[in-house]
């Protein structure tokens, strides 16, 4: 269901819906609507939009930037930080779409940056209802130093059929269909996910991948080798801007939440370590495994496409990948659009 | 409310008995001494009977009686007769159970709107402990156990119950151990298959399960053992980085340190191996 606040009403999203016919009802707020993932809430609320993902410099942090104007997921994956990093159920959509524009606009003229709405939600789950693509897209086809990418766990790409793909960048969370099918309620299946990705390739957009997080199970080789399989049974690697690869972490909260919501979560059973940035993490020796495994299955396929690594440890970087990136203006600079 | 005589052998002092009182704390156990019984007991006249609602160990020739009063009423005087504020979570769930043998609704009581206890699961957890063993609910009555590691308590399979009664029994574990213990009890469940505490074969499936971290840390455990004066620290295995830690009380202590640390070199070249061979260097 969706929900208007009365301040938002006559605004971006309550005229588009008038136009085309979708039902929504005007509330005083959010305290009226009941907190559940099925509802969304267009609020009058403003907030920045743009800010630089907060690495730590324990790890090492790529200085991608993040696009926030949903805050919240329809899907219920397991892992999800959203669960004790927001405090509402319900997704939340800023209507001040002037200003999303504007803060691009301005992001563009610092420089050469990646930028990406996929942080506090999934970039397309709702964009049937919610058509971000033709607000976002037209602008970063406009610019020359924003790369912007879109990323889900969905295969809602319709829309991006009739947009200019120049800059765009779509990417897909990854992980082997029996994980997926305990962590990843909600989500598109893997092979949904594989043939919207191909659909966009084919029609000329550049498609990224994130196999992150990596979750362990005693078959953990198998089960990453035959998703990799099948990425290439699928993606063309011309088209593939960059691979990311991170095993699971979150902050010690998570696990509780995920212990009250999750119980069946193969999260459960595992005996962290808390990192140098405070994160619980898989033990680094544990972690070089599913990393090396990994890395490996991946090169077998993909030789020429950018890996890299999100929050690890440079001496992972170093033994893994054969160097270390460096800090975060150091790092952007080895990704394909900053080498244009 | 008047005072009035009544036969005894009609009260019944056991259905609204809902104390579980911490006798850790003096003054709070609701069994009164004979020089506490200072007021008769009250009692309640509902639908024909006389329930006791207070000093329930005690049998009176006199009692405050409560004419035709409501089930609600009586429950809540019940809770006021005793400090309200000290009500704990399985007198709690014994009221909840008190209410659902009256067929009325438990969040109708004062208690529960002074108290806030909201949600589903919280509520479900509540009305679980029910279900609990003595010497279970007395640990949670002791330590003032959350209900965050309730909901996590009563979430575990009932046949693993006996376990926990066990582990407080032999352990009386301090709580942040007990909830440790609890959390691996519901993590590990699916590798756990027997029913009674043995600390042994718990200790057996961490290790199995995560073999890799547990291979590491024993052996580095076993290689600073074999320093005596030396104590060697690491950040999780994060990095290689080692700390070195001694104290010297006089310059012969200080000798003897260093001494080690010359004498016990293998040592710490074996350490740096093992974090070689596994990903840590």
């Amino acid at each position: 269901m969706i929900f208007v606040e009365k301040e938002a009403y006559g605004g971006h999203y309550s005229r588009s819906f008038d136009k085309n016919g979708v039902l929504y009802q005007v509330v005083d707020s959010y305290r009226d609507i009941e907190d559940s993932k099925e509802n969304i809430l267009i609020t009058a609320s403003s907030d920045r939009y743009i800010h630089a993902c907060p690495g730590t410099k324990e790890y090492r942090c790529c200085n991608y930037h993040v696009l926030d104007i949903v805050h919240g997921c329809p899907y219920n994956c397991s892992y999800c930080i959203l669960q004790s990093y927001l405090d509402h159920d319900y997704v939340k959509v800023y209507d001040h779409v002037d200003e999303i524009r504007k803060e691009i606009f301005t992001l563009n003229k610092r420089g050469k940056f990646r930028l990406g709405s996929g942080e506090l939600s999934d970039s397309l789950a709702l964009d049937d209802t919610l058509k971000l693509t033709e607000t976002i897209i037209p602008v970063v086809n406009s610019l020359e130093n924003i790369q912007f990418e879109f990323k889900t766990k969905s295969a809602v790409v319709e829309r991006l059929f009739n947009l200019n793909p120049k800059n765009i960048v779509v990417s897909w969370s990854l992980n082997p269909q029996e994980i997926a099918n305990n962590e990843e309620k909600g989500a598109a299946c893997l092979e949904s996910r594989l043939l919207a990705a191909r659909l966009c390739q084919e029609y000329g957009y550049k498609i990224s991948l994130h196999l992150d997080p990596l979750i362990y199970d005693i078959d953990f080789p198998n089960n990453y080798s035959v998703l990799i399989e099948d990425i290439a049974r699928y993606l063309n690697e011309d088209m593939i801007e960059y691979i990311s690869v991170s095993s699971f972490r979150c902050m010690p909260g998570l696990i509780d939440i995920i212990r009250q919501y999750h119980p069946e979560s193969n999260l459960l059973s595992v005996d962290y370590i808390k990192g140098l940035d405070g994160k619980m993490r898989y033990f680094k020796t544990t972690r070089v495994y599913m990393l090396r495994c990994v890395i490996n299955e991946i090169k077998k396929y993909f030789n020429k496409t950018f890996i890299y690594f999100c929050m690890e440890h440079s001496s992972i970087w170093e033994k893994l990948l054969g160097d270390d990136p460096g800090d975060r203006i150091e790092f952007e600079k080895k990704f394909p659009w900053n080498k244009i | 409310m008047i005072l009035t005589e009544i036969d005894s052998s009609k009260i019944d002092n056991v259905t609204f008995n809902w104390l579980f009182r911490n006798t850790s704390i003096p003054g709070t156990t609701g069994v009164l001494s004979d020089k506490d019984f200072t007021y008769p007991p009250v009692v309640a006249h509902i639908y024909d009977k006389y329930y006791q609602l207070n000093y329930f160990d005690k049998i009176s020739k006199n009692y405050f009686m409560l004419e035709k009063s409501s089930l609600y009423d009586a429950v809540n005087i019940s809770i006021n007769l005793y400090n309200a504020d000290l009500v704990n979570l399985v007198e709690l769930s014994n009221l909840m159970k008190l209410a659902d043998n009256f067929d009325i609704s438990y969040d109708k009581l004062d208690l529960f709107a002074k108290k806030s206890i909201e949600g589903s699961k919280n509520i479900e957890s509540i009305r679980a402990l029910d279900d609990l063993s003595e010497t279970i609910k007395r640990y949670i009555v002791q330590k003032n156990i959350s209900l965050k590691t309730i909901n996590i308590l009563t979430r575990i399979d009932n046949d693993k119950k006996k376990i926990i009664t066990e582990f407080i029994s032999g352990k009386n574990p301090s709580v942040s151990t007990f909830k440790k213990f609890l959390c691996f009890l519901y993590d590990y469940s699916k590798y756990i298959k027997i029913n009674n505490f043995d600390e042994g074969y718990f200790n057996s499936i961490l290790c199995s399960v995560n073999k890799i971290k547990y291979d590491v840390i024993n052996q580095f455990d076993k290689y600073k053992k074999q320093m005596r004066k030396i104590s060697i620290t690491n950040n999780n295995f994060e990095t290689s980085e080692l700390s070195f830690v001694f104290e010297a009380g006089d310059f012969k202590d200080y000798k003897a340190c260093i001494d080690e640390l010359n004498n016990k070199k293998d040592v710490v070249n074996k350490i740096y191996k093992l974090f070689e061979e596994n990903d840590i260097c």
